[in-house]
């Protein structure tokens, strides 16, 4: 069964380079540089993980991922938080997220986090 | 008993809020006789929209509830006129009503920079809010002395000194916020670069790239390093 990741990031050189790393054979990966339709892009391709940057327009990450917890049919999907955020650990914690990444991780660290939430 | 000189030099500088609330305290301690209030009224825009907000917007920065609910009631014509034409008013010897405690009413301004908040988007650099405020001197009896002259020349300098400070202040946090978005900024494209480096690490069959790879990695490891050392020297 395909895997599915939505990426949020409005650095598109870095939402590019996820891309990139992330792909492999049975796994979509989709790339957004806003953030206000999380709840149709959920509906519409149904992901296993989302990635999302806190500082994004329009209403940024916090707001996104509280969209997504508030409905009881999304909140089992998976979601990295990421942020140069010194607060990000707290914020991961009060929103709910599974993980996060701090800016800037290194590739590794960021392989390993996704596969981690994927396996799960 | 406080001493009006006694001080000691603070790890932070003050916000303007706290340099008003010691020099009110060391005033009390000259003037005795003296009930000291702080008005402030904040909000965007001109002084024009910020004096047609006086009525029931004032908040106490300083001193006795019950002073400002007099002030209120009893002399928001006093008060509205300083706020317009930004100028003090003092108590003379030969006007006023026989028996009114209010001795002096100093206007003077404050700024605020916005804070630069990490966690939600901002398209917006910060910006700056005014804060009106009134300094008010009640003397706790009718007997009691109005300021001379030369006091409210001292006065009015105080005044002019924490209107300085506070621009001086005001500048001094907009670049702290400033510097602290762009050191924010920075930690993304950097992101970039780590795992760059990293991809170029793992061309196993290609010598060159692992080098350029390692420098790479080197290079962004130096620069977070950079970041960590900027924060400090941040925070006003």
């Amino acid at each position: 069964m395909e895997q599915c990741i939505l990426i949020y990031e409005d650095d598109r050189d870095l939402l590019e380079l996820c891309k990139i790393i992330l792909t492999s054979p049975g796994r979509i990966i989709k790339t957004f540089s806003r953030c206000e339709n999380i709840i149709s892009d959920v509906e519409q391709f149904h992901p296993d993980l989302i990635l999302m940057d806190l500082w994004i327009p329009e209403i940024g990450g916090k707001r996104a991922i509280e969209l997504v917890k508030e409905d009881k049919e999304n909140d089992h999907i998976a979601v990295i938080l990421f942020s140069a955020n010194a607060e990000i650990e707290q914020i991961s914690d009060d929103l709910g997220a599974d993980d996060f990444l701090k800016k800037p991780f290194d590739l590794m660290n960021f392989r390993k986090t996704v596969e981690k939430h994927l396996c799960n | 008993m406080s001493d009006v000189n006694s001080h000691s030099e603070p790890d932070v500088l003050l916000s303007p809020l706290e340099v008003l609330k010691n020099t009110c305290d060391r005033m009390s301690v000259i003037w005795p006789f003296m009930e000291i209030t702080v008005l402030g009224v904040a909000g965007r825009g001109g002084l024009s929209e910020l004096v047609n907000k006086m009525s029931g917007q004032l908040d106490l920065l300083y001193g006795h509830e019950e002073l400002k609910e007099r002030q209120l009631s009893d002399y928001s014509d006093i008060t509205a006129s300083c706020i317009k034409e930004h100028r003090p008013f003092f108590q003379h010897a030969d006007s006023g009503e026989p028996g009114d405690l209010l001795a002096a009413v100093i206007p003077f301004k404050m700024h605020y920079a916005r804070k630069y908040e990490e966690s939600c988007y901002e398209n917006d650099a910060p910006k700056s809010q005014i804060q009106v405020g009134l300094l008010c001197f009640w003397r706790n009896d009718k007997d009691d002395p109005i300021f001379d002259k030369r006091t409210q020349d001292t006065l009015n300098l105080i005044v002019s000194q924490f209107d300085s400070y506070c621009m001086v202040y005001n500048m001094l946090d907009t670049y702290s916020n400033l510097l602290q978005k762009f050191r924010h900024d920075l930690r993304t494209p950097l992101t970039s670069v780590t795992m760059i480096s990293g991809l170029l690490e793992q061309q196993a069959s290609d010598k060159e790239a692992q080098e350029m790879g390692q420098m790479l990695h080197t290079a962004s490891d130096k620069m977070d390093g950079l970041l960590k050392a900027f924060k400090s020297g941040l925070d006003i």
